[in-house]
């Protein structure tokens, strides 16, 4: 099973699991590192590394990141040459969302890493709505009996 | 000829844990909404439509009637449904009018003065009990049980009596 590793500034990272959890049930290899006020970077890439290898069960480990080019990834890449030496099949989504992970909870069995990655993103994308005007113009059939 | 892969009473009809989990777990490729309130709204309609539509699946939005009559004259087309009406008189009514179901979930219905809580997602009171058991003893091989979405405990209609003794 590919692991799931949430990773954010602050209480974001167990929000979003909370959230998820609460929609799709408990899950198994499914982790979150959160970095907190004071707290220090080195620390946070040391425990990230813990935490993947953790989570690593041969099938590799999803890890997203709350945003492009903070902390969180940063420390998240700095990982990357630990995991290649280790031999480590490791993806970083960064613009972590709800949508997003449970896309990837709930396709993960079967899927390989690589395109649960892209199919993650693209679900992260298309969550993204103007609601309302979305509604104004969904081309909802009516249908062409009566029940 | 269609069946009903699934019955199930959801006071928030299709959501999240509906559309994500519910549905792929019970092999579905429709999710039928059976709700007078819904189908005679345009709006409220649209929504369950327009919202439903992501998963991938067919979505209707039968009036109560509606889906008992769209059963007697086309059982259902060709699609494996989940049926769900909001409470469990809406499904009581429908079940015996003759609509053919084998699984009934009890998925979420609030904490109400005078209910008793299940679990953690579902209360119901005595008058809600005693149509299930009134459903349990006219289909004696239905499966009748309590559980929000499919990773968690399912509590079967015999526990759930046992609790308001």
């Amino acid at each position: 099973m590919i692991g799931i590793l949430l990773v954010s500034h602050g209480k974001m990272a167990a929000g979003i699991k909370d959230s998820a959890t609460m929609i799709v049930g408990e899950q198994a290899n499914f982790e979150t590192l959160s970095l907190n006020p004071g707290q220090d970077i080195s620390q946070l890439k040391t425990d990230l590394l813990a935490c993947s290898k953790m989570l690593d069960s041969g099938h590799g480990v999803l890890v997203f990141v709350d945003l492009y080019g903070a902390s969180p990834y940063n420390a998240s890449m700095s990982c990357v040459q630990d995991w290649d030496q280790l031999g480590m099949n490791v993806r970083v989504i960064t613009g972590m969302s709800l949508p997003m992970v449970i896309n990837a909870i709930c396709n993960r069995d079967g899927s390989i890493l690589h395109d649960l990655t892209l199919e993650c993103i693209a679900a992260g994308r298309e969550n993204i709505q103007d609601a309302i005007e979305s509604l104004a113009n969904s081309s909802t059939a009516s249908s062409d009996d009566d029940y | 000829m269609g069946k009903i892969v699934l019955a199930r009473v959801d006071s928030r009809l299709i959501h999240g844990q509906v559309a994500t989990n519910v549905s792929k777990s019970a092999g579905a490729n429709a999710l039928f909404v059976a709700d007078d309130h819904s189908a005679n709204d345009e709006f409220t309609k649209n929504i369950i439509l327009g919202a439903g539509s992501r998963t991938g699946q067919k979505i209707r939005v039968l009036k109560e009637d509606g889906a008992v009559r769209y059963w007697n004259d086309r059982q259902y087309d060709d699609f494996n449904v989940i049926l769900i009406t909001k409470n469990i008189e809406i499904m009581h009514k429908i079940i015996k009018a003759g609509v053919p179901v084998k699984h009934l979930n009890l998925g979420g219905l609030p904490l109400v003065p005078g209910a008793e809580k299940i679990i953690n997602e579902v209360s119901i009171n005595k008058a809600q009990l005693d149509l299930l058991i009134d459903l349990q003893n006219s289909y004696p091989d239905m499966e009748i049980y309590f559980q929000a979405t499919p990773s968690l405990k399912k509590v079967m209609l015999e526990e759930a009596i046992k609790m308001f003794k």
